[in-house]
């Protein structure tokens, strides 16, 4: 099983990503690793972590932004979920969200690493 | 905004900018759209700014993230659309948030984008409909609309003029014609870009006045507008609202004076052209009355259409019938004690087999309109010289005749070969066949003119400049004239002669006939009186009923037979400076007092005679063209202390009255040269400042003092500095910075300035050797490059042989002016006028002409070309397309066709070997472009495209060309140089009705013949 497989065996739907990046699989697999790989997950989670939520507001906009085009869904999902309670400035429970957004990057940065 | 887009609806040269601070989406769509745009990227909205600033011109579309950190794309849209410039360039705005679709398109948005973004083919087909909405609205609106002024172009005025009568068929509508008078002199005065502001302003306040009554406006000609408005406009009213375009801070009078006509109630059966024809006609007889600024189209003035309408009829008949009949005007030469006959003027005559003998007054003018003239002077020309050739054989007399040439005859590029031919076949000299030009007709276009007249004076022909004084021609451009005789306009003649005698502006024409080194004709000379008073003072040669009207052929032949019994020169013109000297003693008039007078600029001259105790007052008048010598009388001083009473400030009135008490003023002279007062006027409640300046005459003549009064505010002064001829002459003597007056045989010298002070002439130097003076001056002064040419030119012996064989010597060269080349003009010309000759030279500044037309060829230039590679650009493109368009649609389209052009590999030699090498790419396609179509027109349209618009020869060839261009291509494919993709198409008539077609099926042979060149290259590589 390819990557690709892979990838939409974990709920990513890549034939829509794959069509907005011209059906170019190289391309396509490149710029997913690429948002995989960002720092601003990171930033994210610390931002979150010390309350700076109009910081994190940022991070997870441009990460939304990123995954939602390359129909990353399982990021992208929680990520706009994320997005519009720091955009609301929700007082809430982030950790829940944040835990599953972190790690299904992590299974996802995993199938590159293999 | 003023992209230059064309309608081809190929996207390939479009540049899109892509604003977004994610570089995952940017990357997206960049990778989507390079393949057919050209794409910038910013990060951020502040970036994404100073691309629109910078690059706005270039842009097709722009892509705009809703957030970024900083600068928000609604914030950037909103920016965009405030700022006239940019305001016009589609923007399409993305944003996860589809709330706020609404808000961006009322923002001004063309178009929205959701995140996630759509389908690509979505995406695509949405950024090129957007692009081809706007390029369309740009061409649209760049080819209705008169790119100076914003109004209406001609074309795009007359349908919205149909449409308003369809959708108003009851509404009754005026045609109204808009002139600004002289508005080349104001071009003249105050240079091309403040005409062009005068006009901008002009079509502004005509639009603000006609806005909210329905009417439309466009801009017809250079300073002419036409209206199209519903009736009720008092138009007297809205003339005088258009009269002041003056704003603040202007270095220019803005006051205009405008005629105005209007042909009310239009007859809507009537063609629009002809609507305006009838509001013009109005407005033209107008033209010479300035009291009457406003003229309307009424019954006298449709009888005098039809009456016209059937001349135009009748005209070919005429020719074909020979009813026009040369009539000859005997001129004589009166320069001697007895008047000789010195030749002729043919003038023709129109005997109507229906309306009997028609006088010229009658037709001329209206042939000169409607360019009949053209045949009619061949034809005069042809019978004039068959009748020169009849008489030379008959009577084996010299003679020569002057015929007419209309301003019409000079846009025929062959006029000089007419001539010559004409000369050729009738055997005869040129100096026989004077060709009369007349004044105002040098004003249109005056370097064509002053070509053609160069090139018909080389090959011998005699060029007089016919009703001299009546125009407006600038005195500096008279000088600069290439003509052997002025003859003076009869008007002057008449007044001369009329109720006021007074003769000063035939004087002033002579004074400058010397200058100029030509004779001078008086025409319309009635009597004795007149004949005596004008050979009195100098003038060469007389044309008159006084002795001879114009005679049919017969009686003409009869004269000559005369004159053939007796001694006859026909080739009498010349100018008899030993005759004019003498009258010029006569006048006591010595060329510095000319200058000086020349000099004055002044509102007022009085010229006192202090033995007689008799004045001469010469004035501008309260119009804007008109000149008039205004009275003369006796008791000068008396008159100017009526002054006081009337006009002066009461507070300057004991100033006034001490300063030109008589015997205090003439007290004051015989010690100073002159003396002056400023003080303050009240006219009307109003108060102005003036100048009265009295100035001895010389200083041996303790008999005349001339008095100049100015208007110093500056704008009295302005709109009282008046086109009139004695205008004219003030012009000619400060156009010139230095004035050296030499005598030839002795070399001492006197410079004039006529500099700083307008008014005042001094003397600046004087010396004993003009040649070592001058000479040294110029080593010092001429710039560098220059030296050697000044050098060699300007010597003693140059001078003199030159002046010896023509009336002057001229040279252009630049001399150091604050560190900077500065370009003047040199005139040298010989006066007979004293006792010894002596030369005149003038020195004149032309830097800032000589630039201002370097600047304009440079910039007319630059405007049409592609600055890399030469050809022409984009925007001639579309002007081109445009022509075409118009000759298919009024069918008269010759065959053509249409090759467009695309390099290959532009790109990636750009990516991967930088952009010099894809400049030098560009080049050399383009030079193999233009070798292939050598003879056609080639556009760089786009980054890599090109088009040539393949006519004559390179259309009859065009399979043999495009064979040719694609063996290059084989060549550079193998052998690694340009190869470029072409497709070409023929124009059919009858199918297409717009070149656009033409071009979409070039477009589409091109891409063809790319992807074929594509696939040569594939199997190339795979052996």
């Amino acid at each position: 099983m390819d990557i690709l497989e892979k990838l939409n065996a974990m709920g990513v739907r890549t034939e829509e990503g794959l069509a907005r990046c011209l059906g170019q699989e190289n391309f396509y697999l490149s710029l997913v690793q690429r948002a995989l790989r960002d720092e601003e997950f990171e930033k994210l989670g610390s931002a979150i972590g010390q309350g700076r939520h109009s910081e994190a507001f940022e991070y997870a906009h441009a990460l939304k932004g990123a995954c939602g085009n390359l129909s990353l869904t399982p990021l992208y999902e929680p990520l706009c979920e994320i997005t519009e309670w720091l955009r609301n400035g929700k007082a809430c429970d982030y950790a829940p969200v944040l835990g599953q957004i972190l790690s299904t990057r992590e299974k996802m940065l995993e199938l590159f690493t293999l | 905004m003023s992209n230059y887009a064309i309608g081809l609806h190929s996207a390939r040269s479009r540049k899109i900018l892509i604003a977004d601070d994610e570089e995952i989406s940017r990357n997206i769509l960049g990778n989507l759209l390079e393949s057919d745009y050209e794409l910038v990227y910013a990060e951020n909205g502040q970036q994404a700014w100073e691309i629109l600033e910078q690059q706005g011109q270039t842009l097709s579309l722009v892509m705009l993230d809703q957030y970024m950190p900083g600068m928000t794309g609604m914030d950037l849209l909103k920016k965009a659309k405030m700022d006239e410039n940019l305001k016009a360039i589609p923007v399409i705005m993305m944003t996860a948030d589809e709330r706020s679709e609404v808000e961006s398109l009322e923002a001004g948005a063309s178009d929205f984008f959701s995140k996630p973004y759509p389908h690509p083919d979505v995406i695509l087909a949405r950024v090129r409909r957007a692009i081809e909405l706007y390029e369309d609205r740009q061409i649209l609106s760049s080819t209705e609309r008169d790119t100076l002024t914003g109004l209406y172009n001609w074309e795009f005025f007359c349908s919205y003029v149909s449409q308003y009568d369809r959708y108003y068929p009851d509404l009754v509508m005026d045609a109204a014609v808009v002139d600004i008078s002289h508005f080349h002199m104001f071009n003249e005065r105050y240079g091309t870009s403040s005409g062009n502001l005068i006009l901008s302003r002009m079509a502004k306040k005509i639009r603000q006045a006609i806005s909210g009554k329905g009417g439309i406006v466009c801009r017809r000609s250079a300073d002419v507008f036409y209206l199209y408005l519903p009736q009720g406009t008092d138009y007297a009213e809205l003339r005088k609202s258009l009269m002041n375009l003056t704003e603040p801070g202007d270095d220019f009078n803005g006051k205009v004076h405008v005629r105005m006509g209007v042909y009310p109630a239009v007859d809507k059966e009537l063609d629009i052209g002809r609507r305006f024809d009838r509001a013009k006609s109005a407005s033209d007889r107008v033209r010479s009355i300035y009291s009457e600024p406003l003229g309307i189209y009424d019954d006298q003035l449709r009888q005098h259409e039809l009456y016209e309408e059937q001349l135009v009829e009748d005209f070919q008949r005429a020719l074909d019938e020979k009813q026009f009949v040369l009539y000859f005007q005997p001129k004589y030469d009166v320069t001697q004690s007895t008047p000789q006959f010195a030749g002729a003027e043919a003038l023709v005559r129109w005997i109507h087999p229906d309306r009997g003998f028609l006088p010229p007054g009658d037709f001329i003018p209206l042939f000169e309109s409607n360019g009949l003239i053209r045949n009619l002077d061949e034809y005069v020309w042809e019978q004039a010289a068959a009748s020169i050739r009849r008489w030379k054989e008959h009577y084996h007399l010299p003679l020569a005749v002057s015929v007419n040439v209309s301003r019409m005859d000079f846009y025929d590029a062959n006029l000089v070969d007419t001539f010559a031919d004409l000369i050729r076949r009738y055997g005869l000299e040129p100096g026989e066949l004077h060709l009369e030009v007349t004044e105002s007709a040098y004003e249109q276009d005056s370097e064509q003119m002053i070509r053609t007249i160069t090139r018909l004076r080389e090959l011998g022909f005699l060029i007089e400049m016919d009703d001299f004084g009546q125009g407006y021609s600038s005195l500096h451009m008279i000088s600069s004239l290439p003509i052997d005789v002025l003859k003076l306009d009869m008007r002057f003649v008449r007044e001369a002669f009329g109720q006021t005698k007074n003769t000063r502006m035939i004087e002033i024409v002579l004074d400058i006939s010397d200058y100029l080194g030509v004779p001078v004709v008086a025409e319309g000379v009635e009597n004795e009186e007149q004949y005596r008073e004008l050979k009195r003072l100098g003038c060469d040669m007389i044309q008159g009923y006084y002795f001879s009207k114009p005679l049919p052929p017969a009686d003409f032949e009869e004269l000559l037979k005369k004159q053939q019994a007796g001694i006859l020169s026909g080739h009498g013109i010349s100018v008899d400076f030993e005759h004019r000297k003498v009258l010029k003693q006569m006048r006591r008039v010595t060329y510095s007092n000319i200058a000086q007078a020349l000099a004055m600029d002044y509102a007022l001259i009085f010229y006192v005679d202090l033995e007689q105790d008799t004045y001469i007052e010469y004035s501008t008048g309260d119009g804007h063209d008109e000149f008039s010598v205004t009275r003369w009388g006796k008791d000068f001083f008396g008159v100017c202390m009526t002054w006081v009473e009337r006009v002066v400030h009461p507070q300057d009135s004991a100033k006034f009255r001490e300063t030109f008490s008589r015997d205090r003023l003439l007290g004051e002279l015989a010690h100073e040269r002159s003396v002056s007062l400023t003080y303050r006027t009240m006219m009307q409640g109003e108060v102005g400042y003036v100048r009265l300046k009295a100035t001895r005459l010389s200083k041996t003549d303790d008999r005349h003092i001339i008095f100049g009064m100015r208007y110093v505010d500056a704008e009295v002064q302005r709109a009282n500095q008046a086109i009139s001829f004695e205008n004219l002459a003030k012009a000619f003597a400060s156009d010139y910075y230095s004035i050296f007056y030499v005598d030839e045989e002795t070399g001492e010298f006197l410079e004039y300035s006529a500099g700083r002070n307008a008014g005042e002439l001094k003397i600046e130097r004087q010396g004993g050797d003009f040649f070592t003076f001058m000479r040294q001056e110029l080593k010092e002064n001429v710039y560098s490059e220059d030296q050697d040419l000044v050098m060699s030119s300007f010597t003693r012996e140059n001078l003199t042989q030159v002046l010896d064989q023509s009336e002057k010597f001229t040279m252009n060269y630049r001399r150091v002016l604050d560190h900077q080349p500065s370009y003047v003009h040199l005139k040298a010309i010989r006066m007979q006028g004293g006792e010894t000759p002596h030369i005149v030279i003038g020195i004149s500044d032309i830097d800032s002409q000589i630039r201002r037309e370097m600047d304009y060829m440079k910039a007319l230039r630059d405007a049409n070309r592609d600055a890399l590679t030469g050809v022409r650009n984009k925007r001639a493109f579309l002007e081109q397309i445009r022509q075409l368009n118009g000759l298919i649609r009024s069918g008269d389209v010759e065959e053509f066709a249409v090759a467009m052009c695309d390099v290959n590999h532009l790109k990636e030699v750009n990516d991967l070997k930088g952009h010099k090498f894809g400049d030098d790419l560009l080049k050399n396609a383009c030079k193999q472009i233009c070798d292939i179509f050598k003879h056609s027109p080639v556009f760089r349209i786009g980054g890599d495209e090109f088009v040539a618009v393949l006519v004559g020869s390179d259309y009859a060839e065009r399979d043999a060309l495009m064979k040719r261009m694609e063996s290059c291509n084989k060549e550079a494919a193998e052998q690694g140089g340009v190869v470029v993709a072409c497709g070409i198409s023929d124009y059919k008539s009858g199918t297409d009705d717009s070149v656009e077609q033409v071009l979409e099926r070039a477009d589409s042979a091109m891409y063809a013949n790319k992807e074929y060149l594509k696939q040569s290259d594939s199997r190339r590589e795979n052996g």
